[in-house]
This record gives structure tokens, C-alpha cells and sequence, in this order.
């Protein structure tokens, strides 16, 4: 791997470290969720610094240049993070559709109240 | 036995025994207790034009009822507001299945023993629902669907929907091993054991086959009977043609999954 791919790999990997930094400061992502985010970026400034520590790690999974690795262990990463990302979004689905259905039931139950009757089936 | 067909409250009485008036008038007062022990729940969703035909038709046969409005963004909720209609309104757009659910819910919490679905677009007819409740208890079925598909009268759908329902039917057929003629129909009544199932899961979009097959699953009984449906009168279908490759993906691997997620009770 090139020192010239090396530091544009590096310089970018800054950059985007830099945007979720911004996007945290002003409260537009949550740093629960960019934690992650974070971790890869220094994951992937360490190898590209030393990229000898991958070496082995690309022998043993039969891949030749080290660039590769880079990228195969970057797809990886981005895989948890879509997943954990994919459950959050659904957890959170759930939990906005049972809140609105429990807004929906009080709403009711209010306008029930003002109305001064509250009708069951008893 | 003799038919008698009268307006109003009568309606849902249509088959009345008159050599036995006393033990009628008995079964009347009976049938009335009954009935305050169903909640039709009607989902609304931009159904200005059609939601108080279908409503003031549920209020003339003596259910209870309540009308759901789905975040419409027509005249829905005025409509609901202005003539005094039992309404919940959500807050946020849920979709037909969160819709229902909220509708489940509702019924469950304010003690009701049957809840009826039934669409807002004057497909359905509230008739049905004395049948429904009265083959339920003959068959001791926890779920019973208004089938359009059993007699074939009445708007039939499409050729192509009615073929996509056929596979719908034939896939829970092999998963489940029984045989529910019109899974996709929304006309259906439940016992409070399936509204208690449908509290804690019910799925967010086209949740009739899944919850059918979940039903099953739950080893629950399942009768259908026939009804005549009516082409919608207002509105337009959710489904269309970009959504049905989406429909098709998502309800087979919904059935799927469903056959999956639960194991059959004996």
C-alpha cells in the first residue's frame, strides 16, 4: 500500500470523524449511536499508520495486499453498524406506534372526562 | 322458521322463530345483551365521503362501535367531531395494522367479549355480523372471516388479486395445513383470547394473512363464512400496482415467518 493512498485513506478518514463531531456538538446525532462510528475511524487510522499489524490478519483470510484487507475489514464494520443501526430503527418503530397508540386511548379518555360519561361495555 | 326482515335495532334479528313469540322476545332481550358485548371497529383513513354511511349503518343495527381515524388528511375527523361519532384519533399516521391494533386494544380495555373489524369503505356489510358471531359460537371458532370467496357472489376482485389470493390461500394451506378461503379479508370477528394475541403483536402493514397464520399457529380455530362484498363505494385501495411486487415479497415471507415464530399448541 502506497504512502500516497495512505494519507488520502487517512485524511478522509479525518474528515468524516470531523462531520459526526459537528453533527454531535449541534445535537443532530446522538453520541450513543456515533460511538460505533467513531470506533471504526480509529480502527482504520491505526491500520493505515501500521499496516503491518494486517498482514497476517489478510494471510490468514487468503487476501494479497493489504489494501484489500482495509477494505474487507471496512465492510465488515460498516455490516455491525448497519445491523445495530437496522435494530435501532426497529426497536424504536415499535416504540413510537405504541406510544401513539397510548396517546390515542388517553386522547379519548380525556375527551371522555371533559364530556363528563365514560362508556364500556359494563 | 320464518324470515322476518325489519328496520333499525330488528335488523340483526333476521331469523326469528314467531310460533315461540315469549321465548323470542326472551332471545331478543338475550341477543341484546349480547351485542353490547361487540365493538365494530372501524378504521378510517381518508374516508370522508363513505365513513358516516358506514357508521350511522353499524349505529342502526344497535352495535357499539368505534371509528379510527388514521391521521386522515381529508375532512375525516371533522366529520367524526361534527356529528358526534365515537372516534380515536391518531396522533400519527400507523397504518392499517397499528390502526386495528389501537381498535383491539380499546376493545380489550373497555371489557368488550367479541370485536369485529370492518373496512371504511363500505365493502362490508354490518349484516353480517349477527351470522359471524352466531357461527362462532356454533363452530367454537376464536376467529371467524367473512369469506367473499365461498358462495362467489358479490365484487369478486381482480383476476390478478384473486389469483394472488389463491397462493396466499395455498401457502398457509402447506404451512398450516387448513384451508381459509379469503385470507386477505378484513370483515372479521375475534373472541378475547385472539384480541389479547392481537394486543401484544400485530403487524404494521397488509396484516390479515400473517395474523391468520399466527392465529393457526397459536393453535386457535379459524371458521370462515360467506359474505357478499361491495366494490369500494369511496376511496381507493392501498394496493397498488408499484405496491403489489412489495405486497407479494412481504406478505410471503410475513406468512413465513409467522409459521415459524409460533409453535402449534395441541
Amino acid at each position: 500500500m502506497t504512502v500516497h493512498l495512505r494519507m488520502i485513506l487517512i485524511i478522509l478518514t479525518i474528515i468524516a470523524a470531523w462531520i459526526f463531531s459537528v453533527n454531535v456538538k449541534h445535537k443532530k446525532l446522538e453520541l450513543k449511536y456515533t460511538l460505533m462510528w467513531f470506533g471504526e475511524f480509529v480502527i482504520l487510522v491505526i491500520v493505515l499508520i501500521f499496516p503491518e499489524i494486517f498482514q497476517y490478519c489478510g494471510y490468514i483470510l487468503g487476501i494479497r495486499t493489504v489494501m484489500n484487507t482495509v477494505y474487507f475489514l471496512g465492510f465488515l464494520m460498516l455490516f455491525v453498524i448497519a445491523f445495530i443501526a437496522t435494530v435501532a430503527l426497529s426497536r424504536n418503530s415499535v416504540r413510537v406506534k405504541l406510544l401513539a397508540q397510548k396517546v390515542t386511548l388517553l386522547e379519548k379518555e380525556i375527551r371522555e372526562v371533559k364530556q363528563g360519561k365514560s362508556k364500556g361495555c359494563e | 322458521m320464518i324470515k322476518v326482515r325489519q328496520s333499525g335495532i330488528m335488523n340483526c334479528f333476521r331469523i326469528i322463530n314467531i310460533t315461540d313469540m315469549g321465548g323470542s322476545l326472551r332471545s331478543i332481550g338475550e341477543q341484546l345483551k349480547k351485542m353490547k358485548k361487540i365493538l365494530v371497529i372501524i378504521p378510517a383513513f381518508n374516508e370522508e365521503n363513505g365513513i358516516i354511511g358506514i357508521v350511522k349503518e353499524v349505529e342502526s343495527l344497535g352495535f357499539d362501535y368505534v371509528v379510527i381515524n388514521d391521521h386522515s388528511k381529508d375532512q375525516t375527523l371533522d366529520i367524526l367531531k361534527r356529528n358526534k361519532i365515537e372516534y380515536l384519533n391518531n396522533p400519527i399516521n400507523l397504518g392499517i395494522g397499528g390502526t386495528i391494533q389501537t381498535g383491539y386494544i380499546y376493545a380489550f380495555e373497555k371489557g368488550y367479549e367479541y370485536a369485529v373489524q370492518i373496512d371504511g369503505d363500505g365493502q362490508h356489510k354490518p349484516e353480517y355480523i349477527v351470522e359471524m358471531l352466531n357461527y362462532m359460537k356454533e363452530s367454537q371458532c376464536d376467529m371467524v372471516i367473512g369469506s367473499r370467496f365461498i358462495t362467489k357472489e358479490g365484487f369478486q376482485s381482480t383476476y390478478l388479486r384473486r389469483k394472488g389470493i389463491k397462493y396466499l390461500s395455498f401457502l398457509i394451506r402447506i404451512l398450516t395445513k387448513r384451508h381459509i378461503t379469503d385470507p386477505t379479508s378484513g370483515f372479521r370477528l375475534v373472541n378475547r383470547k385472539i384480541m389479547e394475541c392481537f394486543m401484544h403483536d400485530y403487524p404494521r402493514d397488509y396484516p390479515e394473512p400473517e395474523t391468520a397464520v399466527a392465529v393457526l399457529k397459536k393453535g386457535y380455530k379459524i371458521g370462515d363464512i360467506p359474505v357478499v362484498m361491495l366494490e369500494r363505494e369511496y376511496g381507493k385501495s392501498s394496493i397498488n400496482f408499484q405496491r403489489s411486487v412489495y405486497y407479494f415479497v412481504k406478505v410471503s415471507l410475513a406468512i413465513l415467518f409467522a409459521a415459524w415464530s409460533y409453535r402449534e399448541e395441541e
